[in-house]
C-alpha cells in the first residue's frame, strides 16, 4: 500500500510538472487540430486514411477511432520530444538523490516515469478521440455512437506503440550521451526504422495463426494488423485490387471520394496477444533498466562536462587560428564563442567532421551533398543551443546585465555558427565552387540560413528540441532526395527558398532576442 | 506605503541620489508580491540590504540590474527612469548575481576579455582592464587557467572580477559570500570596502555578519516590504533595552525559544548561556545586554512579525 502511495505520487508530481508546460498543450492544440482536420466534410479534396486512394470509412466511431490511433503514430514521434527529460531532470536538480535516500526502489522509479509518460501521451490521445466524437456528430454520416468500437483501436494500437515512446524516453533519459541532441536525432532514426519495418510488414500477405503472430512481431505500431483488417473486411467490396498500405493524405483531384461501411473492428485472440506483446515488453524493458539507474544517476551533466575536468582541450592551433580576430571587440567575440563551442567537442567529433569533409570532397556529386549534411548534422547541438547557452550555463544574469549584450551576442553567434557551417564542409565548398556554382551558392545560403533559424527557434521556443527534430525531418527530406537541406537537387532554387527564408529568420531571431533578458 | 524612518545622510542622499526608488513593486504573474512599494534614496557608499530567504531582495536586485521590469513605481538612475531608459543604468552598472554560472572551457582572462566585449567596453585598454581586475581580485596568476578547474571561491573572484570591468558607479552583489570558507569570506569584505568610494555598492545578503564588517547604511526588507532604513547604529540604538543575556537549562530551550526570538546561543557547563530579544526582562536573573547588529536585526524582525 505504501509503495503504492509512493508510486502514485511520483506519477501525480510528474504529470501535474508537464501539463503546467507550454510544450504540452502546444502538442495537445496541435493533435486536436489534426484530428479535426482528418475528417473533413464529404465535399473536401484531400483525405485522411485513405484505402486505394479514394475510399474511406463512413464517420462511424470505429472508424473515428481507428483513425485516431493511426494519426498517434505521430504522437509517437512528437510525444517523446515531449515527455522525454524528466529523468535527466531529477538527475541534473539532484531530486534524484533525494529519492534515492527512501525505500523506493529502482524498478519503481523508473516504471513511475514511464506511466507518467503514458499518462501525458494518453492524455492527448484522449483529447484527440474526444475531438474525433465531435467530429462524427457533426459530419452527421453515422451518428451512432459506439463507445468501445471508438476506443478498441486506441487501446490495441495507440496503447502499446505509446508505450514504446515512453520506454525509449526513459531509456533515453538513462544514456548520458543520449540525452541531448544525439538522442533527440537518434530517436527520429529509430522512428523511421520502425515504421518503415511496421510499413514493410503491413505488405505480408495473409497466412495462418503462426504468420500473423509473426507479422505482428515486426510491427509495433499496428499497421499490418489494420491492413489486414482492411483486405478481410473492405476488399471484397471495392470492386478493384486492394494496394498495399494506406495514404496518410491524398488529394483527391479530380477523383470522387467513396466510403464504405466501418461499423466494428473484429479481431482474434493472436491479434489481441500480439498487440499486449509489445505493451508487455515496453514495460519489461522499463524495468529490467533499474539495474543501471545508479549508474545513470552519477552522470551529472552532459558527458563533456561530467569528464575529468570538464574544460576539454586547449586547441591552441585553433587559438593561433583565430588570432586575427581579436583585432576587434566583434571579431574578439567571435573567436570566443568558437572556442567556448569547439574545446569542448570530443575526439570523434573531430574525427567525423574530417571524414564528411573527405567524403564532400571526394565522393560523387550526390554523395558529396550527403556529407555535406552530415557535417552540418554534426553541428546540431551547436545551433539548436545557440540561444539557450546564457541559459544553461546560468551567465544570462552576468551578460545581460550589460548594454546592448543581447545584440552583440547574437551577431557573435550568428556569425560564428554561419562560417562553422561552412568550414566544416570547405573542402565540398572549394569543389563545388569549381564544378557547380550553384551548389556552392545553395551550400552558403543554408549555412546562413541554419544559423538564423537555429537562433530563431532558439530565441522565440526556449528550447532545443523544435529544431533539432525539424532539422530532422529536413536531412531525411535531404537523403531521399528532396531539396530543403540537399545541395546537389535544384541548388539554385533551394538557395532562393533559403536566402528568401533568411528576412523572416533573422527577424524573428533579432525580436526573440529581446526576450532572452527578461528570462 | 512603508513607513521608513531615513537617517540623516539617506535624507541628504534624498536630495541628490545616485539611485532613487519610488514606490517600487514586482509582482509574479501568479499575483504574488516580490517586491512591494518600496522607496529609497541611495548615494556612494556600502548600502547592505538584509533580510531573510524570500524576503524579495533578489527579486529587487534583478530589477535594479535591469533583469526583471518593474510592476509599479520608477527606478531613477541620476534622475533618469531605468524603466524608459534601461541603458542609463547598465552602462554604469556591476552586477554579481546570487548564482551564475562560467564557461568551463575558457580560461579567466578568455572569459572576462569576452564578457568586455560583450558589455561594449571600448576594444583598445580591454585586455589591461582586464588583468587589472584580475589583479584587484588576487586572479592575476590563475589568469590562464581555465574556469572548469576553478575553486567555488575562485570563480566567485572571478564574478567580482567581471562586476568591475566597466568601473562601475553601481555594483550589486548579491548573497557574494555563501558557499565561501571563512577566509575566503573575509578576503571578500576587505574587497569589498576597498572597492567603495565614490561609487555606490549594494550588498544583499541574509547574513548579518557581512553587513556589519562593510555596510555604511542598511535596509532590512520583509515579505517585499522595506521595514527599514537607516544607518547600522540607529538599528543598533532601537534594539537598546531589548536584549537580554541568560543563563538556563538546557532542558528549557526549546519552550524558550517558542516564546522569545533569540539571536544566539552558547552551551556551557552551568547551562546555555541564550540571548534573546524581550520588550522587558525575561527573568529576574537575565541580564541586559549590549545589542550586536545581528540582535537588532532579529529585534526588528520580531517587532515586524518576521522572526
Amino acid at each position: 500500500m505504501e509503495s503504492l502511495r509512493r508510486f502514485s505520487a511520483l506519477v501525480g508530481a510528474d504529470l501535474l510538472e508537464r501539463s503546467r508546460s507550454r510544450r504540452f498543450w502546444v502538442l495537445l492544440a496541435l493533435m486536436t487540430a489534426a484530428t479535426w482536420w482528418s475528417f473533413p466534410p464529404a465535399g473536401a479534396d484531400y483525405l485522411v486514411l485513405a484505402v486505394n486512394g479514394r475510399y474511406r470509412g463512413l464517420y462511424s466511431s470505429a472508424w473515428i477511432g481507428m483513425v485516431v490511433a493511426m494519426l498517434s503514430i505521430w504522437l509517437s514521434l512528437l510525444g517523446f520530444y515531449l515527455v522525454r527529460g524528466t529523468l535527466v531532470r531529477d538527475i541534473e536538480t539532484r531530486v534524484w538523490q533525494l529519492l534515492v535516500a527512501t525505500p523506493l526502489t529502482r524498478g519503481a522509479y523508473l516504471l513511475a516515469k514511464w506511466a507518467s509518460h503514458m499518462a501525458v501521451l494518453l492524455l492527448v490521445a484522449a483529447a484527440s478521440l474526444l475531438v474525433g466524437l465531435v467530429a462524427q456528430w457533426v459530419r452527421a454520416e453515422d451518428r451512432v455512437v459506439d463507445l468501445p468500437e471508438l476506443v478498441k483501436p486506441v487501446l490495441l494500437l495507440a496503447v502499446p506503440s505509446l508505450a514504446l515512446t515512453a520506454m525509449f524516453a526513459v531509456w533515453f533519459d538513462m544514456v548520458p550521451w543520449l540525452r541531448r541532441t544525439a538522442g533527440n536525432v537518434l530517436y527520429f532514426a529509430l522512428w523511421i526504422a520502425i515504421l518503415v519495418v511496421s510499413v514493410g510488414s503491413s505488405g505480408a500477405q495473409e497466412g495462418g495463426a503462426p504468420a500473423r503472430v509473426a507479422a505482428g512481431a515486426a510491427d509495433p505500431r499496428g499497421i499490418h494488423l489494420v491492413q489486414e483488417s482492411v483486405r478481410a473486411l473492405v476488399a471484397p467490396d471495392l470492386g478493384e485490387p486492394l494496394k498495399p498500405g494506406f495514404c496518410m493524405r491524398c488529394g483527391l483531384g479530380s477523383r470522387t471520394v467513396k466510403t464504405f461501411a466501418w461499423r466494428n473492428w473484429p479481431l482474434g485472440w493472436a491479434d489481441i496477444a500480439g498487440r499486449l506483446g509489445w505493451l508487455v515488453a515496453a514495460v519489461a524493458g522499463v524495468v529490467l533498466a533499474a539495474p543501471w539507474m545508479d549508474r545513470a544517476g552519477a552522470r551529472v551533466g552532459t558527458p563533456r562536462q561530467a569528464g575529468a575536468s570538464g574544460v576539454g582541450r586547449r586547441l591552441r592551433w585553433l587559438d593561433r587560428l583565430l588570432a586575427p580576430l581579436q583585432a576587434s571587440a566583434l571579431g574578439a567575440l567571435v573567436a570566443a564563442e568558437a572556442q567556448r563551442s569547439l574545446r569542448l567537442r570530443p575526439w570523434w567529433w573531430w574525427s567525423a567532421v574530417a571524414a564528411a569533409a573527405l567524403v564532400g570532397a571526394m565522393a560523387p556529386t550526390a554523395v558529396a551533398a550527403i556529407g555535406v549534411l552530415a557535417g552540418w548534422m554534426l553541428l546540431l547541438d551547436l545551433y539548436s543551443r545557440a540561444a539557450l547557452h546564457e541559459q544553461e550555463s546560468r551567465t544570462g544574469a552576468i551578460v545581460f546585465s550589460s548594454v546592448g549584450a543581447g545584440r552583440r551576442v547574437l551577431l557573435a553567434r550568428w556569425i560564428m555558427l554561419s562560417a562553422l557551417g561552412c568550414l566544416v564542409n570547405l573542402p565540398a565548398l572549394l569543389r563545388f565552387l569549381l564544378e557547380a556554382p550553384a551548389s556552392a551558392l545553395a551550400l552558403l545560403a543554408i549555412c546562413v540560413s541554419l544559423a538564423s533559424w537555429a537562433l530563431a527557434f532558439g530565441t522565440l521556443l526556449r528550447n532545443a528540441r523544435a529544431f533539432e527534430l525539424l532539422a530532422c525531418m529536413l536531412a531525411y527530406l535531404a537523403l531521399n532526395g528532396a531539396p530543403a537541406l540537399n545541395v546537389a537537387v535544384d541548388p539554385l532554387r533551394t538557395a532562393l527558398v533559403h536566402l528568401a527564408l533568411l528576412a523572416p529568420a533573422c527577424a524573428l531571431a533579432w525580436w526573440g532576442r529581446t526576450g532572452l533578458r527578461l528570462r | 506605503m512603508n513607513a521608513v524612518t531615513l537617517p540623516r545622510d539617506a535624507a541628504m542622499a534624498l536630495q541628490q541620489p545616485m539611485l532613487a526608488l519610488q514606490e517600487l513593486s514586482y509582482a509574479y504573474p501568479n499575483g504574488h508580491r516580490a517586491v512591494d512599494g518600496v522607496s529609497l534614496a541611495l548615494g556612494p557608499g556600502i548600502l547592505g540590504l538584509l533580510g531573510p530567504n524570500g524576503a524579495g531582495k533578489s527579486s529587487l536586485m534583478r530589477l535594479l540590474s535591469t533583469l526583471a521590469r518593474p510592476s509599479a513605481g520608477r527606478i531613477l538612475w541620476n534622475g533618469v527612469d531605468v524603466a524608459r531608459q534601461p541603458d542609463a543604468l547598465r552602462a554604469a552598472l556591476g552586477y554579481l548575481p546570487q548564482d551564475f554560472g562560467v564557461y568551463p572551457a575558457l580560461s579567466a582572462r578568455e572569459f572576462l576579455r569576452y564578457l568586455a566585449a560583450v558589455k561594449g567596453l571600448p576594444h583598445r585598454g580591454t585586455a589591461d582592464r582586464v588583468d587589472e581586475c584580475l589583479a584587484l581580485v588576487g586572479l592575476a596568476d590563475s589568469a590562464n587557467a581555465r574556469l572548469g578547474d576553478f575553486s567555488g571561491g575562485m570563480r566567485q573572484r572571478v564574478g567580482i572580477a567581471q562586476a568591475l570591468l566597466n568601473d562601475p558607479q553601481l555594483l550589486i552583489v548579491d548573497e557574494p559570500t555563501v558557499g565561501l570558507d571563512p577566509e575566503e569570506r573575509m578576503r571578500f569584505r576587505h574587497l569589498l570596502t576597498d572597492l567603495a568610494g565614490r561609487r555606490l555598492v549594494i550588498l544583499c545578503t541574509h547574513i548579518v555578519s557581512d553587513v556589519e564588517a562593510s555596510a555604511t547604511s542598511l535596509a532590512v526588507m520583509l515579505k517585499g516590504r522595506l521595514r527599514f532604513a537607516g544607518s547600522p547604529e540607529q538599528l543598533i540604538a532601537a534594539a537598546r533595552g531589548k536584549v537580554w543575556d541568560w543563563t538556563v537549562d538546557p532542558g528549557r530551550l526549546a519552550d524558550l525559544r517558542a516564546r522569545y526570538p533569540v539571536s544566539a546561543s552558547l552551551r556551557r557547563g552551568d547551562g546555555v548561556r541564550v540571548r534573546l530579544v524581550a520588550d522587558s526582562a525575561p527573568a529576574a536573573d537575565a541580564e541586559a545586554a549590549e545589542p550586536g547588529l545581528e540582535d537588532a536585526y532579529v529585534c526588528l524582525l520580531a517587532s515586524v512579525g518576521g522572526a
